[in-house]
């Protein structure tokens, strides 16, 4: 706890030493009748002359001016779909900082002039190279078997993106491991951010208020994992007013409600509640056996105690049960249970005198992932992470000053069974602590640069680790263009046994033997917009990683194996093709990727005469396209998805013999011997390709107080047999879902 | 643009096929473990087919006719199948005959399926070998006795076993030897086990003062001179990948030859003494 200590003093000592300034201009913009926080709100004054100054909120409705001038000034502030707030500002000399907090109403007149030109809030924000920011809207528009959309059906549509299957809730970023992607909700780490079916994230999409993703090249406030970054921040409750929604389809049943707990709305409470029933319903809509079942629940409480700060309270909790995989040949069928559980807490907070906005947060994160035969789940992994973080931003007219500190204090627990034989796992302890820079300088007013450093350190392991990392952008005319880079380290590694697909079952570590993972991203982006409503957007991307921890080869068939370090590159193109024009919303992506590692077993020489083995692992997939379509008629919603993907390498075999270890004048009447996959070189066999329609048709009712949405939809449509999987150990195939038509409902009560 | 267009027609018909070869054709027919020994009467291998399934194997005949042939006289043997339970689930076929090989002489072994595939080895005896003690250094604290096996092209599973009159003390050798002219010399570490012997005697006695040591006897497989592992060790987890270690053509596995002998060496006073040993 004196790590903590010390992590606050030094934050509030840094507050006190920094000079106030004078003439500052802030607030927070939210929306008039939900309370929410509006982002990308321009806040400009207007000064005599040419005088003027402005700003952009941030996702928390933030805006600050800095260094006025004394003065008259006219404040406009301005949102696409939104009435103009309008008022006069008199800044005088003495006045060191203004709070002026707007609220702002909607234009129902605009709204509807904004439908005819372009479908609000559903196009793609790209921040960067690398980075995109995901809005509900454009959540919503992509085909799922529920009525109730989910993020995770929008990640599948990204190139760059792989789901290996509908089932195990894996997902591989540019070439990283799932165990390499930092999932964050509220700023809690949710270990497991998927369910076990695929198609819904632990956390459901209608609470949320944006997510970023960082595919890559990510900034020094992020850190620990090598591969990428999902930052998911939730709504806030309405504060005006009492909601309520369920859902009901085959496959979920969901329910959530939110408003104002005090009057005034200056807190508020959103929370959701989510139970799978495919296991019943779906299964036997296609007469399949579908042995899935998770739930999730989700609370928020936000608040505005004072002017000059804002809390907030998360608490969610995930269960996951099924059989995902085959069964390990003889025996019992494996089932793999998960259950993720975190609470966190945020204060953002206004210092009285400074240019700065100081975020507080703190979070205690735990996970729980067990596998084996049902009535005896032998191998058990615990996790558990208490975080306590400080974000900082100074502003300044040329530029601002993020910067942080962090402590966070790891128990880690395992019980393998024997699955990793050279891994003896036990409790462990680990403390981290760090700090980052990353100043943004506006060289001009389309240019800026933010070159970043990271410097994390393990106390109990007396390791410090440096990360030094940049990203710039600028715009050409019509062109933008942006780059990122960064060093990037992941002391905490989740081992999985990936010469199987479809293996869930992960244990987190530090690092067992050897060096840290290691990662090296560049990336660089364009954007244009080629025409009205046409956007064309592009990444090239490479990673170098290092000191990667995969399972050694092995022709025994049975899940254990021993660990082996390899290296790692990834070469990529992202490329898409989009259109919004109302009432048309289409997009096409594709993704060109090249993932290969470079395994470094030491019983290599002796099987292929190389000291190490180059080959595509599982999630390799090379070409991916994914193409949206959605359009609006006659009071209808109907959207088409198909995606495509190359197929992905696996292990093919010749077939299974046995194995006697001839060492001497072996009694082959007495030696057992062991069974033994004959397999061809490891990875050398491709899948075939994965493609699949998708369709959904919603509409929308308003039945005296409630809103009405009925959903039709129909997943893999032209009933494609996609493999999800082929069993390491029993060569057994096991396909993705086929064809299944569903029908939901959701009632909405303002 | 017709090259494009038929690259596109490719990748569209390669798409819409939805089967994968999982298992491979193969044409190698049998997997084969064992050795032929001069010192037996009985000779025997374990054989396995190369199954589609991953299945237990079943107690029921297995699909094959083994036979093997004296290259030198060319009598040729045929072997019997027996199914033999090792488990619950567990049946292995094991494939015998009765005949004794003699020094030197070369056996095909032969094993063909009804649809005719074969999978066949070729084992070559070792010859007949006798054990001498070359120059041995024996000073007070520091003994070891180089051993030659005369005439052998290797040698395998090298054990020392120490007869004293606290009990006999068996120790695993590693495969290293010295191969010289007139054979191969494994060195027994008188003064690297004595160590370890007199742990366990004191462990088991709490003195070491009356230990008494009567003979070195030193066994080893007399082997065909291909019964050599990648790497020089009989590591499992090498040897486990098909192919790694495997002298049988058309097929996996490895069938050897050798004969068990051993070296019995009665350990005079003064060799005791230097070793550390009472005499009394």
């Amino acid at each position: 706890m004196a790590m903590y200590r010390i992590l606050f003093l030094l934050v509030f000592a840094v507050f006190s030493a920094l000079p106030a300034v004078s003439q500052i201009l802030r607030g927070f913009v939210t929306e008039a009748i939900s309370g929410e926080p509006l982002e990308g709100v321009n806040v400009v004054l207007y000064g005599e002359g040419e005088i003027s100054f402005g700003a952009a909120t941030d996702s928390d409705g933030f805006y600050l001016l800095p260094r006025l001038t004394p003065g008259k000034y006219v404040l406009r502030t301005t949102y696409v779909g939104y009435v103009t707030y309008v008022d006069s500002l008199d800044i005088t000399p003495g006045q060191e900082i203004r709070q002026l907090d707007i609220t702002l109403e909607e234009d129902e007149f605009l709204l509807q002039q904004l439908t005819i030109v372009d479908n609000a809030g559903g196009s793609t924000t790209v921040m960067g190279a690398g980075t995109e920011r995901i809005t509900p809207a454009a959540i919503e528009r992509v085909p799922m078997p529920d009525v109730a959309a989910d993020l995770s059906a929008y990640l599948a549509t990204l190139p760059g993106v792989v789901l290996v299957g509908d089932q195990g809730g894996q997902f591989y970023v540019r070439g990283g491991e799932p165990t390499q992607n930092l999932v964050l909700l509220d700023g809690m780490l949710i270990y497991q951010p998927f369910h076990i079916l695929s198609y819904y994230t632990a956390f459901p999409s209608e609470v949320l208020r944006s997510v970023d993703l960082h595919a890559g090249g990510f900034g020094p406030q992020f850190g620990g994992r090598i591969s990428s970054v999902v930052d998911a921040w939730s709504r806030n409750g309405n504060n005006s007013r009492f909601a309520a929604s369920g859902s009901v389809s085959p496959f979920l049943v969901g329910t959530q409600v939110e408003g104002p707990i005090v009057p005034g709305g200056r807190f508020t409470m959103i929370a959701s509640a989510r139970q799978s029933v495919v296991e019943d319903a779906a299964a036997s809509v296609i007469g399949q056996d579908i042995p899935l079942l998770f739930h999730d629940l989700f609370a928020k409480i936000h608040g505005r105690p004072n002017r000059n700060g804002r809390v907030s309270v998360s608490a969610i909790k995930t269960y996951d049960r099924g059989r995902v995989g085959g069964t390990r040949g003889v025996g019992a069928p494996d089932e793999v249970r998960w259950w993720n559980d975190a609470v966190g807490g945020r204060y953002l907070f206004l210092p009285g005198n400074l240019p700065v906005l100081a975020e507080f947060l703190i979070s205690w994160s735990g996970h729980t992932m067990q596998l084996g035969p049902s009535e005896d789940l032998i191998r058990t992994s615990t996790t558990s992470r208490i975080n306590m973080e400080a974000n900082v931003t100074h502003y300044s007219r040329r530029g601002d000053l993020h910067w942080g500190l962090f402590a966070r204090s790891l128990t880690l627990k395992s019980e393998l069974g024997g699955l990793y034989q050279n891994l003896d796992l036990k409790t462990e302890y680990v403390t981290e602590a760090g700090i980052y820079a990353a100043p943004e300088f506006k060289l001009t007013s389309s240019t800026s640069v933010s070159p970043g450093l990271r410097i994390h350190h393990f106390p109990s392991k007396s390791r410090v680790i440096l990360e030094p990392r940049l990203r710039a952008k600028t715009a050409w005319g019509d062109n933008e263009f942006s780059a990122a880079a960064g060093l990037y380290h992941q002391e905490l590694v989740g081992i999985n046994d990936r010469r199987d697909a479809a293996s869930v079952f992960t244990a987190w570590t530090a690092v067992p033997v050897g060096d840290i993972p290691q990662a090296l991203h560049i990336l660089m982006g364009y954007r244009r917009t080629i025409a009205e409503g046409m956007t064309v957007v592009t990444d090239v991307y490479y990673k170098r990683m290092s000191n990667l921890y995969i399972a050694e080869w092995t022709a025994r068939p049975r899940l254990t194996t021993k660990l082996q370090q390899a290296d790692g590159r990834v070469l990529g193109l992202d490329l898409r093709l989009e259109y919004s024009r109302a009432p048309y919303y289409a997009y096409i992506n594709y993704g060109l990727a090249s993932t290969e590692y470079e395994a470094m077993q030491s019983e290599l020489v002796h099987w292929f005469d190389e000291v190490t083995y180059k080959f595509r692992p599982a999630h390799d997939r090379r070409h991916q396209i994914n193409a949206m379509f959605s359009t609006s008629m006659y009071g209808f919603d109907i959207s088409f998805r198909w995606q495509f993907g190359s197929g992905r390498p696996f292990n093919r075999a010749y077939g299974f013999d046995g194995f006697l270890l001839m060492d001497g004048s072996v009694n082959v009447f007495t030696e057992a011997g062991e069974r033994r996959v004959v397999y061809e070189r490891p990875f050398n066999g491709i899948l075939p390709a994965y493609h699949r329609l998708d369709a959904s048709v919603n509409r929308a009712f308003q039945i005296g107080f409630s809103r009405v949405t009925l959903q039709a939809s129909v997943i893999n449509v032209y009933d494609r047999a996609n493999v999800f999987y082929l069993d390491v150990f029993t060569l057994e195939r096991s396909d993705q879902l086929p064809l299944i038509p569903s029908v939901g409902i959701k009632v909405d009560l303002p | 643009m017709i090259r494009a267009g038929l690259l596109v027609l490719a990748l569209v018909l390669g798409a819409c096929d939805e089967s994968v070869d999982v298992v491979l054709d193969t044409e190698r027919a049998y997997t084969v473990y064992g050795h032929l020994s001069v010192r037996a009467d009985t000779q025997a291998v374990r054989v396995y087919a190369i199954d589609q399934t991953i299945d237990v194997v079943r107690p029921k005949l297995l699909d094959a006719r083994v036979m093997s042939r004296n290259l030198h006289t060319g009598e040729v043997y045929t072997w019997r199948d027996s199914v033999i339970q090792f488990g619950e689930h567990d049946f292995g076929h094991v494939f015998w005959v009765r005949f004794r090989p003699d020094f030197e002489e070369r056996h095909r072994l032969e094993l063909v399926r009804s649809d005719g595939a074969m999978s066949a080895v070729e084992v070559q005896m070792p010859p007949e070998s006798t054990p001498e003690l070359v120059d041995p250094i024996i000073t007070p604290g520091f003994v070891q006795f180089p051993i030659l096996w005369q005439n052998a092209p290797r040698l395998n599973n090298i054990r020392v076993l120490y007869h004293t009159n606290r009990g006999m003390f068996t120790f695993e050798y590693p495969n290293d030897q010295e191969r010289i002219e007139d054979g191969q010399v494994a060195t027994v570490l008188v003064y690297a086990d004595v160590r370890e012997i007199f742990r366990e005697i004191f462990r088991a006695h709490g003195s070491t003062s009356d230990a008494r040591l009567r003979a070195i006897e030193q066994v080893v497989l007399v082997s065909s001179a291909d019964w050599i592992p990648p790497g020089n060790v009989f590591s499992p987890d090498v040897l486990i990948e098909p192919g790694a270690f495997s002298n049988v053509e058309n097929g996996f596995g490895y069938v050897g030859a050798g004969y068990e002998a051993s070296f019995y060496y009665e350990v005079p006073d003064s060799v005791a003494i230097a070793a550390g040993f009472s005499v009394r």
